[in-house]
């Protein structure tokens, strides 16, 4: 057995043994502790694929972003009432075991059955590589996403913007809390903020200037970015409002809007609809799409249309 | 051979993920099962096809980048309905034993009222 073996097996135990935590530990809040690490070891699975936007994008959003929604979810059920939010009626039954363990045999046998056919890289996916050089990109993940297939993406950002607008809508306006540490007199968090923000927002920065060349892009940053906005709630430095202020419903839907405004640009040239206008157009449209993925994913960890400056 | 495990733990996640979305009664625990079955898909679709250059396909990553998002924003707008839920009925669980209309409809007998009331502290 080589090193490679090795390590892939003690990865996929790792990822099993904390999805085996996640799907039938005992308390509620430890298996979304346990999700958290379980993305982190998910994000070292794709480095080891060698998929690093994957990773990256993994590791800010998967389970940064998830767990801290997650969290700040329990957090609510708990401050509505403290007994039920933990009841968990979980009934062992046979079924349930036959079922899940026929399951993993048909994912296991699908998928082994693919790996023993005779592959071929993808037609798509070599003509993604063959046609980046005229784009002028170089990381083709970036040229799938805004290039190839655009109208994949304006509508995955339409889908953030619309599970936005429906937990808007079904949220009650009685409270507007998240729990912050700064009750806790923790001496050293402010000086952690100052010293975690910048290098937060330089990285998310970095992240979206390299995008179009090197892992990274939008998303990354965009994720990166929510993460900031998630310490800085948690610190009290940000506070939710009640009242939507205009730049943030333009924060929100600035992707949409400029990855529109990419499809229809061409038109006036008298090219068909979303043709390639070049690397200037897609960092216009990356900027905007990070804006509104740092703002959407931090209101919805607010739990509120809007924000404002904290009173320290 | 990389392949070929990590296919093998994305069937584990999986089955993990159905057996977790099926036994617990609570909705965000659902939630985190109903995660880690997309997981494992998203393990499977970068593992199986061909990687080309020694790096996977760039089709299916971007594919699966566009999953993740998608992801995270329904679960966060599951978990919204879910504190609603909770807010409204006073918990936050599937179960036959917990609803009052599926209880009536399991024994005839105990109607949705009484129900009700026995939940109430």
């Amino acid at each position: 057995m080589t090193a490679g073996v090795v390590i892939d097996v003690l990865l996929g135990l790792i990822l099993v043994g904390l999805a085996t935590q996640v799907a039938i530990g005992k308390h509620l809040f430890r298996a979304i502790v346990f999700y958290v690490a379980f993305g982190l070891a998910m994000a070292l699975i794709w480095a080891r694929l060698g998929a690093p936007d994957l990773a990256l994008a993994d590791a800010a959003i998967g389970a940064g972003l998830t767990g801290a929604l997650m969290m700040v979810a329990f957090r609510r059920l708990v401050e509505i009432d403290p007994k039920q939010s933990q009841a968990l009626v979980t009934r062992g039954s046979a079924l349930a075991v036959v079922l899940a363990v026929l399951a993993a045999g048909m994912v296991a046998t699908i998928g082994l059955t693919a790996l023993s056919l005779e592959r071929q890289p993808g037609d798509a996916g070599l003509q993604v590589l063959a046609t980046l050089q005229e784009t002028g990109l170089g990381n083709p993940i970036t040229g799938v996403l805004l290039v190839f297939r655009g109208f994949d993406t304006l509508i995955e950002m339409a889908v953030l913007l619309t599970a936005f607008i429906g937990s808007r809508v079904i949220t009650t306006r009685s409270r507007l809390s998240v729990t912050t540490v700064s009750g806790f007199e923790l001496p050293l968090v402010r000086t952690l903020v100052a010293v975690i923000l910048p290098l937060a927002v330089l990285i998310g920065m970095h992240l979206l200037w390299i995008g179009s060349d090197q892992p990274g892009g939008a998303f990354q940053a965009g994720s990166v970015l929510a993460g900031s906005g998630v310490l800085l709630l948690l610190t009290g430095t940000l506070l939710p409002a009640s009242r939507s202020r205009a730049l943030v419903r333009l924060a929100l839907v600035a992707g949409v809007g400029a990855l529109c405004l990419l499809v229809l640009a061409p038109l006036l040239q008298g090219d068909g609809p979303m043709a390639y206008l070049g690397r200037g157009s897609l960092l216009f449209a990356e900027t905007a799409m990070m804006v509104s993925i740092a703002v959407t994913l931090t209101l919805l960890f607010a739990g509120s249309p809007s924000l404002k400056a904290g009173s320290s | 051979m990389t392949s070929a495990i990590f296919v093998l733990v994305a069937a584990a996640i999986f089955g993990l993920g159905v057996h977790g979305l099926l036994v617990s009664a609570h909705i965000m625990r659902k939630l985190l099962a109903l995660n880690l079955m997309l997981s494992a898909l998203f393990l499977l679709l970068i593992v199986v096809p061909a990687s080309i250059d020694g790096h996977p396909d760039p089709v299916p990553q971007a594919l699966v980048l566009t999953g993740i998002v998608i992801a995270v924003s329904t679960t966060a707008f599951a978990l919204a309905l879910m504190v609603r839920l909770f807010r409204k009925q006073g918990h936050a669980t599937i179960h036959p034993d917990l609803d009052p209309a599926l209880l009536g409809r399991k024994h005839g007998r105990r109607t949705a009222p009484e129900a009700e009331g026995e939940r109430a502290p």
